[in-house]
């Protein structure tokens, strides 16, 4: 009997330890438990004119709940949809080949990728 | 020419009513296409003002609010009709600080910050972008050289660097505001220039010129590899007169020249230009307290390619001048019991510069007996409060001895070269 009773509690502690997972407030979504990827990111036209040409530049990714943040360092740039896509645009000092990058986040960090366009005087 | 100028002279007060009143129509004639200087620069907006100078111990405080709006395109020196960008303004407020460390040495430290700085692409859809926070901070420092040359203008040359101390990565709405838009430049910028000031008409008419050259070291970050803002050439040629003593009208005319940016080693044709603006500026004073309002409107233009230009600039501010020196503080007065019975005289006396303000209210303070004591710098008048045991011989003889003739006593020639050299008002 003691022998049986000493089994069962042996057995209870090693299925205690072996099935229990960490638990990191995160349900129904494995693909949050990583840092993003970025699948693709390419700009539909590699080459505009300044002063009312546009190009989409779009960012695909994954890893869960993302947030999207687009930079350039001159031109501007208009986030549309859930924000993987943005249209591009330029003015007379944007002249020239920018780099617009597109930094995906979710709560395990960050990726960033970038797209050239090269801008031309009209 | 001759005889226009004999006419001035000779009627001068009427004539600068009359100018002002010019002035006046001017602003609203020319106001309908109007634009002021380059817009879409980063940190803070052109400033070619100048405030340094002035005397030991005298701290100037300013702060002014600019507000400028951007909507006309400019192809070299015509207006063109482009589409790209609908708008663009900036509502700015800057804060001076400026210091005699001696009588020839004043230092100048300058921020500035956005209330916001914004614009918005013509396109279906494009929000307007904006963005606020700290511009730049300018530190300055500039010396007197009128001693050193023994010579009646005004001479202060000056140095100084800006410091792109503010946000340079302000995020609206997942973006990552371009450069241009941020509130700070993002460059470490170095500048030169020379102030030249003479006084006429006994010291009612001023004409002055206030020359700059601004060297931008290269943006070198994450943000952009490798940017240089074009070098910039300010040249201005102003004049004010003083009407009465609390309203100073001016008229300012200041060439801009910018060089066009360097983006990674590529020249951007479309930037930089030359403009020139005249420039309106009225100045209200009460005592140590001023009050301006200035409208800048450009009268040349030849911008690099086709570039937005500003359709107005206003400039709206307020000084505060504190006196640190011993005796003569803001208020020029020691504190007395009410009780006591004072009187009041003025007098004549010979004076042509805030130092020599400064000199003749300290004279007149030490002398036993006088409690209130300011000078006007534009009637050369001093005006006294004292007790009725004053030897009034001795304010003479103070003054006198200190350099400077009044109604009733002379100063030797041994005590008027004694003055400093921008103190020495013309003898008859």
């Amino acid at each position: 009997m003691k022998l049986l009773k000493y089994t069962f509690i042996i057995a209870a502690l090693i299925t205690v330890l072996f099935s229990c997972e960490k638990d990191d407030g995160i349900t129904g979504d494995p693909e949050n438990d990583k840092i993003p990827t970025i699948t693709s990111m390419n700009a539909g036209r590699d080459t505009i004119k300044f002063g009312g040409d546009t190009t989409l530049i779009v960012c695909e990714a994954m890893g869960g709940s993302l947030n999207y943040l687009w930079e350039v360092d001159l031109g501007n740039l208009d986030p549309v949809g859930d924000g993987s896509t943005a249209i591009f645009s330029g003015g007379g000092c944007c002249v020239g080949m920018k780099t617009i990058k597109c930094k995906v986040s979710n709560s395990k960090g960050y990726i960033d990728g970038t797209a050239d366009v090269f801008i031309l005087e009209p | 020419m001759v005889q226009l100028m004999f006419l001035f002279l000779n009627h001068r007060d009427a004539f600068m009513r009359v100018f002002t009143a010019i002035i006046i129509v001017a602003i609203f004639v020319w106001g309908g296409k109007s634009s002021s200087a380059q817009c879409c620069t980063a940190g803070n907006p052109v400033d070619a003002s100048f405030s340094g100078g002035g005397s030991k111990g005298v701290l100037n405080f300013s702060t002014s609010f600019k507000t400028s709006y951007s909507s006309d395109y400019y192809m070299g020196n015509e207006y063109i009709d482009s589409n790209y960008m609908d708008y663009s303004y900036f509502n700015f407020q800057n804060f001076t600080a400026s210091y005699g460390i001696t009588n020839e040495l004043n230092l100048r430290a300058n921020i500035g910050y956005f209330y916001s700085k914004a614009y918005r692409i013509n396109r279906n859809g494009s929000p307007e972008r904006s963005a606020n926070g700290l511009g730049d901070l300018g530190l300055n420092a500039s010396y007197n050289i009128s001693k050193l040359i023994k010579n009646k203008l005004i001479i202060l040359p000056s140095v100084g660097v800006i410091l792109p101390v503010g946000v340079f990565d302000y995020v609206d709405n997942n973006v990552v505001l371009a450069i241009d838009a941020q509130p700070s430049s993002g460059a470490l910028k170095y500048n030169a220039g020379v102030f030249l000031s003479k006084d006429f008409l006994k010291t009612k008419l001023n004409v002055f010129s206030f020359n700059l050259f601004e060297y931008s070291n290269t943006i070198e970050s994450e943000r952009t590899p490798s940017y240089k803002y074009g070098n910039l050439y300010v040249n201005t040629l102003g004049a004010s007169y003083a009407i009465n003593k609390w309203f100073l009208p001016e008229i300012q005319f200041r060439s801009e020249y910018r060089q066009r940016a360097i983006n990674q080693e590529n020249i951007i044709d479309y930037t930089g230009g030359h403009n020139v603006f005249a420039s309106i500026k009225g100045t209200g004073k009460i005592g140590d307290l001023s009050g301006n309002i200035t409208i800048d409107m450009p009268v040349y233009k030849n911008v690099n390619g086709w570039q937005l230009t500003n359709k107005y600039i206003v400039n709206v501010g307020v000084a505060y001048r504190l006196n640190f020196n011993k005796i003569s503080h803001s208020t020029n007065a020691i504190e007395v019991p009410a009780d006591i019975d004072l009187k009041t005289i003025d007098v004549k006396v010979r004076g042509i510069c805030a130092m020599c303000k400064v000199r003749i209210e300290s004279v007149a303070l030490n002398v036993k007996n006088i409690r209130f004591a300011q000078y006007d710098l534009i009637n050369q008048t001093l005006s006294i409060q004292y007790k009725k045991e004053l030897n009034i011989n001795r304010l003479f003889e103070s003054l006198s001895s200190a350099g400077h003739d009044n109604e009733f006593m002379k100063a030797s020639n041994e005590a008027y070269e004694n003055l400093h050299e921008c103190c020495k008002y013309e003898r008859n």
